[in-house]
């Protein structure tokens, strides 16, 4: 009982160690299921695959951490429209050159997500309606730029899609989300969002602009989205409008496996990681197994549920202090 | 720690007022509605340097909405307010009044629960990225401030939700005491405190006004108030009455001027207790234990009874309240129905025992805001208007007709929402529900709790003639007056134990209030 | 504890401007939303060749069908303050359920709905359950279901549909089929019956109110001796049931199963109850949502007669619901909140 108590408390103070620890074991059971996982040469395009996934569960993270129910669900439809504007509108006109492409792509993540914020915290819609609406608008914009899929590549794109210099690509662009982390945490901000998703009311009436934090959460969602669409872009080199809503489900389920409440104010950015790291080697254990991929689909709707009903359990203090006013 | 410090610098028994110093805050002509309710009408007055002013009122006298105006949470429809003789001006925010100097300490304790307790004391400080106080002293002035208040301050890296209610409130003092107020606010700040924190309160408020600060003071506890107040300013319907000085402000006196009578129950014609029938037994208890190491309980309520539960806040008679409707005693034994020989373990086997809970917070627990008064007057009845298993409004709207004259509730229409009637209808639409439940024991957790004078009274008559029914009606109350003037007995609670019972006889303010600290009168 | 209320008798003096009585009249009665499809349909018959024949009206009909049935379990569910994402997958489980089991194994009709109706209550309301028991929210628990529905169908199929339904459902929902002799297309009817029965349910019965209730405040719902969870799970599995009976129809209509049959109706389904006025906390009813397909039949149809694509489509539909939205259902304030 007692040791049950420390383990609660262990994983309440840093959430994402479970999954961490699932990660590593997952690791190596897809190790031992097929050697080659473990060969160096085959990392660039194994990150490639991943990055995508992970970049998408990092980029719903600072909405779901805002609290109030906060989610964004348009982040999938623009990751996917960034990489096709990436590959079907920039690099067919002449704007391919990273130092104009990769400005875009963040400045349309940014724009998108600041939309969503600015009617979420400023106009006061429920998050879920209006990024169900982002989502739609997005879906058919991309459908509008792109009705056939395509392809379309730059050397920047493939250096990233396998390797720049030693590094494989994928990883730099796994690494831009904490190093952004890392730059707001020497801010005020980070710890002021926390505080916001912890209790918005303590934090209005103590004088934090809720508002504006949540703002900018929404907005580096979106940002973070556009380096997930620059990595979707470089691990397929493709664009397809019909792929909208595939990272919608395993973004959200890896956060919540990842130990971030999805009532705010608990999670970590490194938890979305590792949970994405569960969802996708999972993935590729399935498929070392031979296990036929259809079963995919029920392992990550049973594992988002387990997650939510687990974190539910982890944070269960606080829904006792259910507020008296 | 620097514990004990700052309050031993100031002996408690000083002459704490500074010279008649500048005025720092004046208020004139405030007024704020919400929806179709008026909740302050035109509040003046003014805070001098130094000075400690109290403002009383009744519940609902417009107390809260006057603290959230000046804190910056709400915008005034009417009325302005001047910090420092300039007039405040633009879109409000706590952090703007915060800037002006005004800091506020609410009812509620707004700690961020698992945030650190350092993150709680700086919240809000900061700018959204900009940090504008460096870590170090942070730390300093948090363990100076919690020092303070504090015999033993909690390590400030825990997070706040594994802190005692009184510590996390001491959290949020500690926040207004960093920011260096000019104006503190404490509103009913001191309910969640326990004793010997808020005598270090007491000492800090004294410590702050030696040097110039005013302090507006809220309390529905008049002795706090004697003990505190240089000046009080009594509102009465959202309009400031009076405002006296410390030798006028004698407890009778406050009283007249909230209540605007001597007697809160004036013109109900009060059935004489001995007169009144007592029934048959319908409640008891049986070695009921609010909590493992409290005292248990055994009590016998009769039909005709109507019965108080008092204490001060917290101290055990809500729960006692809540154990009777079936949710949630620590252990023993609760009995309804005929002649109490029922065992009742859920509020729904209370219900069809004949026990009925009206709750306290009139708008988080009992109303429907979207729905229409007929709407929120039938939810828990529907079933007894029903043919073949279809509602039947029209027998409904019949039903709702004889408590609409009973209780006199101003409505325009059946289906107008709930929403669009004034606080005190509000709660009689809600007392009208559980009326009409038929109930043979009717419990009611402080009923008139944000209510106007004229509806408090139509309450007090409709309580007396369902006791004259032969109705048991068991009611926790906040307001002293309303146990002396209205109860055949009183349960006084203290630490979560049943600790005296008045009778009828027994009964009166000061009999009360001694009984609440655990003194016999 | 925020006690706002005061005393506030005979101050309602100043008599309530021409906006305030607008909005109480569109409260009760959705004339915004008649107006709208009234003005489409003049503008479709206007501006649109052959938009008004009885061929294209009926079509209409069949398509808003097919929407307000969709949208028939969300209403529930949005009136007890959730959403159901899951409805897709639960319209893939009717139509692969009915079309594998009397297409490939040789089920007859009856045996094939009871198990369909079965699996989908058990499903939604474990839907219901998780999202109350453990207080998470709706939205991620339905994706959760959905992914686990549509999986364990595509496992069970092997990926591979080829059964089709029993050929007297496509008749059902065919624009030129009658009605006992009536002309007018089954689906119709159906919707109609739907319409009515969830109607009366929702205003007269104790368990429609009991959805009200707890959608207005599930706090003062519980303390008026309203089981909350009982309603939630009684909400989500009636939707659940609601929309793979609107898959076995689909089914028909479409002649085979599919996992991706489903995909439409979710956003579709919900414009339909948010449009026609519906919002969460219990503000509206299933009549509103009829209007609301209504009307989104209507727009798409004169879209469509209009060259827009499916893509405009989407853009304009995820616009509307962002205005209709604005009018009606937004959060607390902060402020209000302290």
């Amino acid at each position: 009982m007692r040791r049950g108590q420390a383990l609660i408390d262990t994983l309440r103070a840093r959430p994402w160690g479970f999954a961490a620890v699932i990660a590593i074991a997952l690791l190596i059971a897809n190790v031992v299921a097929r050697s080659s996982f473990a060969t160096p040469s085959s990392w660039p395009a194994t990150l490639a695959t991943f990055a995508p996934f992970a970049l998408a569960a990092m980029a719903s993270t600072p909405q779901i951490l805002s609290g109030a129910g906060n989610i964004d669900i348009s982040i999938g439809p623009l990751l996917n429209l960034i990489n096709i504007v990436i590959v079907a509108v920039l690099i067919p006109h002449g704007l391919g050159s990273p130092w104009v492409a990769v400005p875009i792509a963040l400045g349309i993540g940014a724009v998108v997500g600041a939309i969503n914020g600015v009617l979420v915290a400023g106009m006061r819609f429920q998050a879920v309606l209006a990024t169900l609406c982002t989502l739609f608008v997005l879906e058919g914009v991309a459908q509008k730029i792109l009705p056939n899929p395509t392809t379309g590549t730059a050397s920047w794109l493939a250096h990233l899609g396998n390797k720049v210099g030693p590094i494989p690509g994928a990883l730099i662009l796994i690494v831009v989300p904490f190093l952004l982390w890392f730059a707001l945490g020497r801010t005020a901000y980070l710890r002021t969002l926390f505080s916001v998703g912890g209790d918005d009311a303590a934090s209005f009436s103590a004088g934090v602009n809720v508002t504006a934090v949540r703002v900018i959460a929404f907005t580096l969602g979106g940002v973070l989205a556009g380096v997930a669409g620059i990595a979707l872009a470089a691990a397929t080199q493709s664009g397809d409008a019909s792929q909208a809503i595939q990272y919608t489900l395993p973004a959200l389920a890896a956060v919540a496996i990842g130990g971030t409440s999805l009532l705010g104010g608990r999670g970590s950015l490194i938890g979305s990681v590792a949970g994405a790291a569960i969802m996708f080697l999972i993935q590729t254990l399935l498929d070392s197994l031979a296990v036929s991929d259809l079963w995919l689909q029920v392992v990550y709707g049973m594992l988002l549920l387990l997650a939510i009903v687990f974190s539910s359990m982890l944070a269960a203090p606080r829904a006792v202090k259910a507020r008296t006013a | 720690m620097t514990a004990a410090r700052a309050p031993a610098a100031v002996p408690p028994a000083a002459p704490h007022k500074a010279q008649p110093a500048g005025i720092l805050l004046e208020v004139h002509g405030l007024a704020k509605a919400f929806g179709p309710t008026r909740a302050l009408r035109s509040c003046t007055f003014e805070l001098r340097a130094g000075e400690v002013h109290a403002i009383v009122g009744e519940n609902g006298s417009g107390k809260s909405t006057l603290v959230k105006i000046l804190a910056g949470v709400h915008r005034p429809d009417a009325g302005e307010v001047a910090i420092g003789g300039r007039r405040v001006r633009g879109r409000p925010s706590p952090r703007a009044a915060q800037e002006s100097g005004v800091v506020t300490v609410f009812q509620e304790v707004l700690v961020v629960g698992p945030q650190p307790v350092l993150e709680n004391v700086w919240l809000g400080t900061d700018g959204v990225f900009a940090r504008r106080v460096p870590v170090a002293e942070k730390r300093r002035r948090a363990e100076e401030a919690l020092g303070e208040l504090l015999v033993t301050p909690p390590p400030l890296d825990v997070p706040a939700e594994a802190l005692s209610l009184s510590d996390r409130q001491a959290c949020c003092i500690a926040r207004a005491l960093v920011r260096d107020p000019r104006v503190l606010i404490l509103d009913e700040s001191t309910s969640a405190l326990d004793v010997a924190t808020r005598d270090r309160l007491f000492a800090t408020i004294q410590r702050l006004c030696a040097q110039g600060v005013g302090v507006i003071f809220i309390s529905h506890r008049m002795d706090e108030i004697q003990e505190l107040a240089d000046r009080v300013t009594v509102l009465r319907s959202g309009q400031s009455v009076a405002t006296l000085g410390r030798g006028d402000a004698d407890t009778g006196v406050i009283v007249r001027h909230m209540t605007g009578e001597d007697h809160l129950t004036a013109g109900v014609e009060t059935v004489p207790s001995r007169a009144r029938v007592r029934g048959e037994a319908l409640l008891s208890t049986e070695g009921l234990r609010l909590h493992p190491a409290a005292e248990p309980i055994d009590v016998e309520i009769h039909g005709g009874e109507l019965v108080g539960l008092a204490g001060l806040e917290g101290h055990g008679q809500d729960a006692f309240l809540q154990a009777l409707r079936g949710a949630g005693a620590n252990a023993g034994r609760v009995m309804a129905g005929e002649e109490a020989r029922t065992e009742i373990g859920s509020p729904l086997e209370a219900f069809r025992a004949g026990v009925v809970y009206v709750p306290r917070d009139r708008r988080a627990e009992s109303v429907f805001p979207t729905l229409s008064v007929l709407e929120n007057f039938s939810v828990p009845t529907l079933g007894s208007d029903r043919r073949a298993a279809l509602v039947r409004w029209r027998a409904t709207r019949r039903r709702l007709g004889e408590y609409v004259q009973r209780l006199g509730i101003r409505l325009a229409h059946p289906n107008q929402p709930i929403v669009a009637l004034s606080g005190g209808n509000q709660q009689k639409v809600i007392l009208a529900r559980w009326l009409a439940a038929r109930p043979r024991v009717l419990l009611l957790n402080d009923p008139t709790r944000g209510v106007d004078l004229g509806a408090k009274r139509d309450l007090y008559r409709v309580l007396e003639q369902l006791a004259g029914q032969g109705v048991a009606v068991v009611m926790v109350s906040t307001e002293v007056d309303e146990h002396v003037e209205l109860m055949d007995r009183v349960l006084v609670f203290r630490e979560g134990s049943l600790s005296r019972t008045l009778s009828r006889e027994q009964l009166s303010r000061t009999a009360l209030i001694s009984a609440f600290f655990g003194e016999s009168a | 504890m925020s006690t706002v209320g005061a005393e506030a008798r005979a101050d309602r003096a100043e008599r309530p401007s021409l906006w305030v009585r607008l909005g109480a009249v569109q409260r009760r009665f959705q004339l915004f939303q008649i107006i709208a499809l009234v003005a489409l349909f003049e503008w479709g018959t206007w501006t649109v060749t052959d938009f008004a024949t009885k061929q294209s009206v009926y079509s209409m009909l069949v398509t808003a069908s097919f929407l307000g049935l969709a949208g028939a379990g969300q209403t529930i569910v949005v009136l007890v303050g959730g959403i159901d994402f899951s409805i897709p997958a639960f319209i893939s489980l009717g139509a692969i359920l009915m079309s594998e089991l009397t297409g490939s194994h040789g089920w007859a009709f009856v045996p094939a709905l009871l198990v369909i109706m079965a699996f989908a209550l058990v499903l939604g309301a474990v839907n219901g359950y998780v999202s109350h028991r453990f207080r998470v929210p709706p939205l991620v628990v339905t994706l959760g279901m959905a992914s686990v529905i549509t999986g364990g169908l595509l496992v069970w199929t092997h990926g591979q549909q080829t059964g089709s339904p029993p050929t007297f459902l496509g008749r059902l929902s065919s624009v030129n089929g009658t009605t006992l002799g009536i002309g007018i297309p089954p689906v119709v009817v159906i919707w109609a019956v739907v319409a009515i029965v969830l109607g009366v349910v929702l205003r007269r019965t104790l368990a429609g109110r009991h959805v009200y209730a707890t959608g207005s405040n599930p706090v003062a719902a519980e303390l008026a001796l309203v089981r909350t969870r009982r309603v939630w799970v009684g909400a989500f599995a009636a939707s659940a049931l609601l929309a793979a009976l609107l898959g076995v129809l689909i089914a028909g209509y479409a002649g085979a199963g599919g996992t991706t049959l489903g995909d439409p109706y979710l956003f579709e389904g919900l414009a339909a109850v948010i449009v026609g006025g519906t919002a969460f906390g219990a503000r509206g009813d299933y009549w509103r949502t009829v209007l609301g397909a209504l009307v989104l039949t209507v727009l798409s149809t004169v879209l469509v007669g209009k060259g827009y694509s499916s893509a405009d489509q989407q853009i304009i539909f995820g616009i509307l619901i962002l205005v209709v939205v604005a009018g009606y259902g937004r959060e607390l304030r902060l402020r209000d909140r302290i």
